[in-house]
């Protein structure tokens, strides 16, 4: 396996803030790898999204990374005076792609998440899990290397939450997409990724790898142990 | 694709907007006389003085000059503005020293220290360019600061969105900023033209401000119509004036704010 993200001793403090974000923070992410980032609020798992994401510069260490990365964010950050079509089509019209390659990417990624029917509508006619479902499509229609996804379901409900980590796996199973995620759910993070990273006060704790085969069972064995392992983990 | 459906939206239907058609009908003949009469002006100036010969004529006439210059310092209030709140918000550090600045600026009240600027351009022969630069400077601020207010409130998501999209600089101004603030700009400018109305009867009553001034250097307008037909007792012609405004800005409210308004909500975030 290549890997496509490599952090080493990464920190990230803020001047302001006599507080480190994170410290010393390392770890690798292989291309075409799902992995998760969980812990409680305030653990720096947001802030080393957003390093990855070139968002804020790392005050220490060394990153690697593509600069090809885009993100989906926890409120969706829709443009609420562009249709669903055009939120998913302007960051390549601001790049000077094509119409009919635009129309292509626009087109596919929309069918991807099953909003082609959607095309037209505005944001705020969109439920909270359709509205998220645009954010992936935008995300993905820039062809990224690296699709980040910042809590991108921890406001929606149980229902809408299943479905999207159905539409989620899909995605990364056709575009075969290296995907890191941020979450404060672990069994949200043991139901899709192939490792997660727990991280606590600004640190990681530890890496699991999740060798469990998909689709995941939330009431199997294994991944109740696994849950009580990172719960623990979290706990001391 | 995207630019056309965008269009789709707003564009006539011609089966069921009657309304539309008639209001857009009125508002092309409106802009057309106003240039024409604004034009004619231009070639033979008519005074404010010459009461004597009110006409609805002389009355359409100065409510088409009024509208003009306040069409003019709205322009530029609204162009300048946008790069003023840019930079006031572009960083905390400049924030820090401007804001104090313009909140002086602002507070200052506009008529004080403007006597000697509007001569400077009367002496020009500019006397159109004093009552646009009055007008403009009681616009401009209500604009900035509805901008500050707009550009700060922008969600931190969708700036971030912004930067993880690498879309920069007039690209995103076009995008982004400009969008995210329009209903900002909106309720601005809407300031801006009340401040702007209120203030017309001082813009365009030019003569206060040269000594011994006489109301003949007053440029014929709805503003200088009130103070001097008001002046010389001739209470029809200032009642005529009176009543012309009150219906312009109903106007003017009807079919372009209230337009202005409702497109905005389009643009609110949640």
């Amino acid at each position: 396996m290549t890997k496509i993200i490599d952090f080493k001793s990464v920190t990230r403090a803020y001047e302001t803030a006599k507080v480190t974000a994170i410290s010393d923070v390392s770890f690798t992410v292989d291309e075409g790898e799902f992995f998760c980032l969980v812990g409680p609020s305030g653990c720096g798992k947001s802030t080393t999204l957003r390093l990855i994401g070139g968002i804020e510069p790392a005050t220490s260490g060394t990153m690697e990374k593509p600069s090809e990365v885009s993100m989906v964010f926890q409120s969706g950050a829709l443009l609420p005076w562009m249709s669903v079509e055009e939120n998913v089509s302007f960051v390549n019209k601001v790049r000077n792609m094509s119409q009919m390659k635009i129309d292509e990417q626009t087109t596919k990624y929309l069918k991807m998440v099953d909003l082609e029917a959607f095309r037209f509508r505005y944001p705020r006619e969109l439920s909270g899990g359709q509205r998220q479902r645009v954010g992936i499509a935008r995300a993905l229609a820039v062809e990224p290397k690296v699709l980040l996804l910042d809590e991108p379901f921890s406001a929606l409900d149980p229902v809408t939450t299943d479905e999207l980590h159905e539409c989620l796996l899909k995605v990364w199973q056709e575009t075969k997409k290296t995907i890191v995620m941020v979450s404060h759910s672990i069994e949200e993070a043991l139901f899709l990724s192939d490792r997660i990273a727990v991280m606590k006060q600004g640190g990681i704790k530890e890496i699991l790898a999740v060798d469990l085969k998909r689709p995941r069972n939330e009431g199997a064995k294994d991944f109740l142990q696994l849950l009580d392992k990172i719960k623990s983990l979290l706990e001391n | 694709m995207a630019v056309r459906h965008y269009h789709h939206h707003y564009h006539f239907s011609y089966l069921t907007s009657k309304k539309r058609h008639f209001s857009s009908t009125l508002i092309v003949i409106a802009v057309l006389t106003l240039i024409l009469l604004v034009l004619f002006h231009y070639v033979t100036p008519q005074r404010a003085l010459n009461l004597n010969q009110l006409s609805p004529t002389i009355i359409l006439l100065a409510s088409f000059n009024t509208l003009f210059r306040l069409l003019v310092a709205y322009a530029l209030s609204l162009v300048l503005s946008l790069p003023i709140a840019l930079l006031i918000t572009k960083s905390e550090r400049i924030e820090r020293i401007l804001l104090p600045i313009t909140d002086i600026l602002q507070s200052v009240p506009v008529l004080a220290f403007f006597p000697i600027i509007v001569l400077v351009f009367i002496k020009l022969n500019a006397s159109e360019g004093a009552v646009i630069f009055i007008l403009f400077m009681a616009m401009l601020w209500n604009l900035v600061f509805s901008m500050i207010g707009g550009l700060k409130t922008i969600p931190k998501d969708i700036l971030d969105a912004a930067t993880i999209f690498k879309i920069k600089g007039l690209m995103k101004l076009r995008y982004v900023t400009i969008p995210a603030i329009f209903p900002f700009i909106i309720t601005g400018s809407l300031l801006a033209w009340a401040q702007g109305w209120s203030l017309l009867i001082v813009a365009e009553a030019l003569h206060t401000y040269i000594p011994g001034g006489v109301m003949n250097n007053d440029p014929l307008g709805l503003g200088s119509l009130l103070v001097n037909a008001f002046y010389q007792g001739q209470n029809s012609v200032f009642l005529g004036a009176l009543i012309t405004m009150i219906i312009l800005i109903t106007l003017i409210n009807f079919f372009v704010w209230q337009k202005l308004l409702r497109l905005a909500e389009r643009f609110k975030f949640d």
